[in-house]
């Protein structure tokens, strides 16, 4: 089944026009809606990385939560996600998360503190099988066969985060989503961690790797798409990120200037809130390029073999 | 003004490393020091050492020749740290934070990019690179004369970045600060540094 997908070339997940929105109550009888994505696409493919790229309040952590359903009561959301080509519904998402879609989580804290570890990892399973299955995993992220023992206290930063990839790869993922896996960690063990994720990828799954750090995204992702204020302002792959004129969207190429190798060029201003609701392109308060036409709607389209959300992209 | 630290050796409690062992380090006013090392070799552990926040086991910690810990009132030594959302109290608004300081003046608030409605927020309702532009602001008060700045841009995006660097950096010139600037990016170490240090290597 997996081969004609392929063949097809239908990508493992495809999210478009993804949008959530949460109802506030103000005072007694007010009610707002606050629109915190306004419009994500992301396309993953089977056997990569792609990369989500934001400065925190862009929308990435509730891209994740969208995917897995996990969005709290006074959320509603819209466009669609389609998982290996057909709609990921309500029930679908209960269905499949925890075995087919499986979720990284951001911190320690999403483990148990009073269960050993070797347990949550297995998930409560106390059969030969799932303690082999269990130890081959430990082994294969270089954890000794004692660890199992330990709490989640006495585990090391880097430990944590190899314990927290453990749960994730006990079934057999399609997909696997990591939020922010790396904040915390030294740059080599933030890259030894990615390199786990790259091996998961090779092994066939799909990998989402949600983070703020574009310097370390470009170590193991295959494709890249960055978010602004709720919205995917685009999508391209690795290699675009090596000259700035193969970038599409100007704050993509002002993330590439920030870079210190990259002259460390700053840009005033802050990310739009949601509450703020600027119309037309949200980067346009601080972009260079900003013309009369980008306070309209703006649409998507496909430039150089990618993605980009900009009326003045190609031209500029 | 120049701190000094001379040979500072360090262990905690409950470790039976020593993290500093004899170590020695020295920031000027007009010059910007990087540190760096992996981690573990104890680069937060110095900075703390050297704002007076940890007594070294041996070894002593000189501000203008006299012990850190017998200047009186304000410290012209502040520190930065790494996580903003853990150096406020969660319970009282931003404002407080910039009031800790030592009067901090409205160009450094502006250069910032500090919008006057952040004040009135608790800090769960600000973003960690909003969190840490108060942070370095309330550090920056009228008497602070060296800066020890611990992986501050660490967990922040590109731009914001840059933007808090590009101020900084303007700061210190306009006060003749000193800085310490401990990070684990070679990058940013060689853009904003005057000279740089390697933990691993003393």
């Amino acid at each position: 089944m997996d081969k004609t997908i392929e063949k097809q070339g239908v990508p493992l997940l495809e999210v478009r026009n993804l949008s959530v929105s949460f109802t506030q109550y103000q005072g007694l009888f007010g009610r707002t809606r606050l629109e915190a994505i306004k419009s994500l696409n992301v396309t993953v493919k089977k056997g990569e990385i792609t990369a989500v790229i934001g400065s925190s309040g862009s929308g990435k952590s509730l891209l994740a939560h969208s995917i897995l359903g996990l969005l709290p009561y006074n959320a509603s959301s819209g466009g669609e996600i389609l998982f290996q080509g057909s709609l990921l519904t309500e029930k679908r998402k209960k269905d499949l998360r925890g075995k087919e879609i499986v979720l990284v989580p951001q911190s320690v804290s999403y483990l148990d503190p009073l269960m050993k570890v070797g347990n949550q990892i297995r998930n409560g399973r106390n059969d030969q099988e799932w303690k082999e299955k269990e130890q081959a995993v430990l082994k294969r992220y270089g954890l000794g066969e004692e660890t199992e023992q330990l709490y989640p206290f006495e585990l090391s930063g880097g430990m944590a985060r190899r314990i927290l990839i453990s749960t994730a790869v006990m079934g057999t993922p399609q997909l696997v989503i990591a939020d922010e896996p790396t904040p915390g960690l030294h740059i080599e063990a933030a890259k030894r961690v990615l390199g786990h994720f790259r091996e998961i990828a090779d092994d066939g799954a799909g990998v989402l790797l949600i983070t703020h750090d574009l310097e370390l995204a470009l170590e193991v992702a295959d494709s890249i798409a960055v978010l602004y204020a709720g919205i995917t302002v685009e999508e391209g792959r690795k290699e675009d990120f090596k000259d700035e004129k193969y970038l599409r969207h100007p704050y993509t190429k002002a993330l590439y200037r920030a870079m210190p190798e990259h002259g460390f060029y700053s840009l005033p201003g802050n990310q739009p809130y949601a509450k703020d609701k600027i119309a037309g392109c949200p980067y346009r308060p601080r972009c260079p390029f900003a013309a009369e036409e980008c306070k309209g709607s703006i649409q998507g389209r496909q430039l150089n073999g990618g993605y980009v959300r900009c009326v003045r992209a190609g031209e500029v | 003004m120049k701190l000094e630290g001379k040979n500072i050796t360090f262990q905690y409690d409950n470790g039976n490393r020593k993290i500093l062992n004899k170590f020695s380090i020295s920031v000027e006013s007009g010059e910007r020091v990087g540190l760096t090392a992996p981690s573990g070799f104890g680069k937060t552990t110095c900075c703390k050492i050297l704002a007076g926040y940890e007594k070294p086991d041996s070894g002593e910690v000189l501000l203008d020749g006299k012990l850190l810990s017998q200047w009186k009132g304000y410290c012209p030594v502040q520190m930065i740290w790494q996580h903003p959302e853990l150096s406020v109290n969660p319970r009282r608004k931003m404002r407080t934070v910039l009031e800790e300081g030592d009067e901090v003046d409205e160009r450094i608030i502006e250069g910032l990019g500090i919008e006057r409605d952040w004040e009135t927020r608790y800090p769960f309702e600000l973003s960690g690179g909003e969190l840490q532009r108060f942070c370095i602001a309330r550090a920056l008060g009228k008497r602070t004369k060296i800066l020890l700045a611990d992986e501050i841009t660490t967990m922040l995006d590109l731009l914001t970045q840059s933007q808090i660097w590009k101020f900084l950096l303007e700061e210190a010139e306009r006060r003749q600060l000193g800085l310490l600037v401990v990070s684990h990016s070679e990058g940013l170490l060689k853009q904003v540094c005057t000279r740089i240090v390697n933990l691993e290597h003393v």
